[in-house]
């Protein structure tokens, strides 16, 4: 599904380099969590396999579904099934959910040979996929998270990952600036949404998510490279000793 | 003054004395507009009113100044054919009443020429003629009257509510480079009520490229008076090339309410000069607009609202977007004279640029001289966000929708302020397809 081959990755404009060459396998129905600590290239890391601009791939390689994703803009891998649920959702004032909803779903659905939906199966589709996460359906008529609540906004995310379907779900710091209710609806959503052919990426910076959503593999991502491979018990462990152990293991296996 | 000679040339042609004896005060009238103009002239470009508008760089042509006499098969614009409302269809200026519907007998409101107006009430009408607000004179309004010989007259009368809105449309059908000179006036007599749209658009006789010669100096005058609420939009879409100056004087008694919401969406010049005293207290005014500047166009709105009594208050919201080779120009004068304490005067305008050679240029012109007000002003040009775009392209959603998307988002609070449902969805249609023409990459290049 996602095969990730010693990428390095800069800020554009021979800007600092962030992924030092990570390596990282995704087969289909997998959820991998990345956690590490700050300023590591976790969200880099979402950026770029999402697609957003102001990086540059220095080296390596990322091969989704057999293609190289470089090749790709944003809009297509999102047509091909990449998802990106952001640590901070944008508003879009003017821009009403139903709308966006509707020009995103039918895209998606277009480029997989799919009919449009009509405007009731929308709607339904719209109703039925929001109480997964317990959004408000009245939400239709609003702007694309403006006036949401934080809250509000990560659950929309997901809502997002539930109307679109995707082979490949990348959560960003989704578990930030949640309360427990919200983080126990937003994992609830999530785990509702796990299917054979649908990966997760699931980076976070605390172990509180995977409580929720049980991952089949840990990785520990520090200065850039992925340190430490292992179980979920390893998110534990971090959860216990912090990253500090794996930085200086870092460092020594770089000496 | 060359430029100038062959207007009054023009005039003395078409409007020689004597010819048409009878109707005096008509010719009193051009015979001050044309002095006013020979002593003005058209603006040069140090002219601070004029000074990012070469206005003579689209006065260059060889014009002609009558329209088709005949106009034969008329075609109205899809809106005016569609709508159940009033409609007042004007073919070159001059009001056409088998062409239009019209409230009825039981609603005290007169629809006619200016030229009948002017015969029955000659001081009356030509008071309201030539009557401008301090501030808003200009070259092209003594144009206008130079001219003058027939247009518009809308009288509603005393407690008067007009239960529909009421669409004017000027159709104009003439030679190619025809300079066009139409004029309207309109007086809402104390408590009347109504909703008036100006409708420009491409339609006419022989399609959309007829018009894309044309150059039309048009002047809107309205009288507002006591108690009234006038609810006034004006839609401009005759089409590329197409070359509009546009005069508006509103003048407002005492508490009354006027707005006005002014869509601009094509043509290669348009240039606005929309003028605003509130002249009694308890006054509210509202300017909302937005321009579509696409390639090759030039829109310049200069508004001036002349704040002379205590307890008015003026809001105004222009809102821009800026394509390829396009420029644009606002100029937002606010004057809050000695008088008008308690004024509470707002403006904003702001504006979205989609390329490198695009131009802006915005100006607040807040000029104060009470010291109990309440004013502000905000102006901002910038360009789409980078984030919001990747946010709908992270979404499967293309790069030209998701700008379109954008782009029609922010214009859309000045679009949701058209009360008018049947005219608001027009709008937003004509917004769609001026958006859809505007393909140029943006600053980012588009990724």
């Amino acid at each position: 599904m996602l095969e990730i081959t010693d990428l390095h990755v800069c800020v554009e404009d021979g800007g600092t380099e962030i992924l030092k060459g990570l390596s990282l396998s995704v087969k289909a129905g997998e959820v991998h969590a990345i956690m590490g600590p700050n300023g590591s290239g976790k969200s880099t890391l979402a950026s770029v396999l999402a697609g957003r601009s102001g990086y540059e791939v220095t080296s390596g390689s990322v091969v989704y579904k057999g293609v190289d994703l470089f090749e790709l803009e944003a809009d297509e891998r999102a047509r091909e099934g990449i998802f990106l649920a952001f640590q901070y959702p944008v508003e879009l004032p003017g821009v009403s959910m139903s709308n966006f909803l509707r020009q995103a779903v039918n895209s998606v659905r277009k480029h997989r040979g799919e009919d449009k939906l009509s405007a009731m199966e929308f709607l339904k589709m719209m109703k039925d996929r929001a109480a997964l996460v317990g959004l408000d359906p009245s939400l239709k008529q609003r702007a694309v998270n403006e006036g949401f609540s934080g809250g509000e906004k990560k659950r929309n995310e997901i809502f997002q990952l539930a109307m679109l379907e995707p082979t490949l779900a990348i959560l960003d710091e989704t578990d930030s600036g949640l309360d427990i209710d919200a983080l126990r609806i937003v994992s609830e959503g999530v785990n509702g949404l796990r299917r054979p052919d649908r990966s997760f990426l699931i980076i976070t910076h605390y172990q509180r998510l995977l409580n929720h959503i049980t991952p089949d593999f840990v990785h520990v991502l520090v200065d850039g490279r992925i340190v430490q491979s292992g179980s979920k018990d390893l998110a534990l462990k971090l959860e216990e000793q912090g990253y500090d152990w794996l930085k200086e293991e870092s460092v020594e296996s770089v000496n | 003054m060359v430029m100038e000679k062959r207007f009054i040339a023009a005039q003395q042609v078409l409007h020689t004395n004597g010819r048409n004896g009878s109707a005096g005060i008509i010719e009193s009238l051009r015979a001050n507009g044309l002095a006013s103009f020979i002593s003005a002239g058209f603006p040069l470009p140090r002219e601070e009113q004029w000074k990012y508008t070469p206005v003579r760089k689209w006065l260059r042509d060889d014009f002609q100044f009558t329209g088709t006499s005949d106009p034969g098969d008329v075609q109205l614009p899809e809106l005016i054919s569609s709508t159940k409302d009033y409609t007042v269809v004007c073919v070159n200026g001059v009001f056409k009443p088998e062409l239009s519907r019209l409230p009825g007998s039981e609603l005290a409101i007169t629809v006619t020429s200016l030229q009948a107006a002017l015969h029955d009430e000659p001081d009356l009408i030509s008071g309201y003629l030539r009557r401008t607000n301090p501030g808003a004179e200009n070259p092209f309004l003594s144009l206008n009257m130079a001219f003058l010989s027939d247009g518009l007259y809308i009288h509603i009368l005393a407690d008067t509510i007009l239960d529909k809105p009421l669409y004017i449309t000027d159709i104009v059908m003439g030679p190619e480079l025809f300079f066009h000179q139409p004029r309207i006036l309109i007086v809402a007599e104390n408590r009347s009520q109504a909703t008036i749209i100006e409708l420009r658009d491409r339609a006419g006789h022989r399609g959309a490229a007829h018009n894309a010669g044309i150059f039309e100096n048009t002047v809107t005058q309205i009288h507002v008076s006591a108690s009234s609420n006038i609810d006034y939009y004006h839609v401009y879409d005759r089409g590329a090339g197409a070359r509009l100056v546009r005069t508006l004087n509103v003048y407002q008694e005492r508490d009354t309410t006027f707005s006005t919401n002014e869509v601009t969406l094509s043509g290669s010049l348009v240039r606005k000069n929309l003028n605003f005293l509130p002249d009694g207290e308890g006054c509210q005014t509202q300017l909302n607009g937005f321009y579509l500047a696409g390639s090759g166009m030039h829109v310049d709105i200069h508004t001036l609202v002349d704040h002379a009594e205590p307890h008015c208050n003026s809001k105004e919201l222009f809102k821009g977007i800026i394509d390829n080779n396009a420029t644009a120009v606002f100029n937002g004068r606010v004057l809050v004279r000695q008088d008008a304490q308690q004024t509470n005067a707002y403006q904003s305008n702001r504006n979205v640029l989609l390329s490198k050679s695009a131009h802006m240029y915005s100006k607040p012109e807040l000029e104060i001289y009470a010291d109990d007000v309440k004013c502000s002003h905000g102006a901002t040009t910038g360009q789409l966000d980078d984030e919001a775009l990747f946010y709908l392209r992270s979404r499967g959603i293309s790069f030209p929708t998701a700008r379109r998307m954008l782009l029609e988002a922010f214009v859309s609070d000045v679009c949701a302020l058209i009360r008018v449902e049947e005219l608001r969805l027009n709008v937003e249609e004509r917004v769609s397809t001026a958006l859809a023409g505007m393909h140029i990459k943006l600053l980012s290049d588009g990724r």
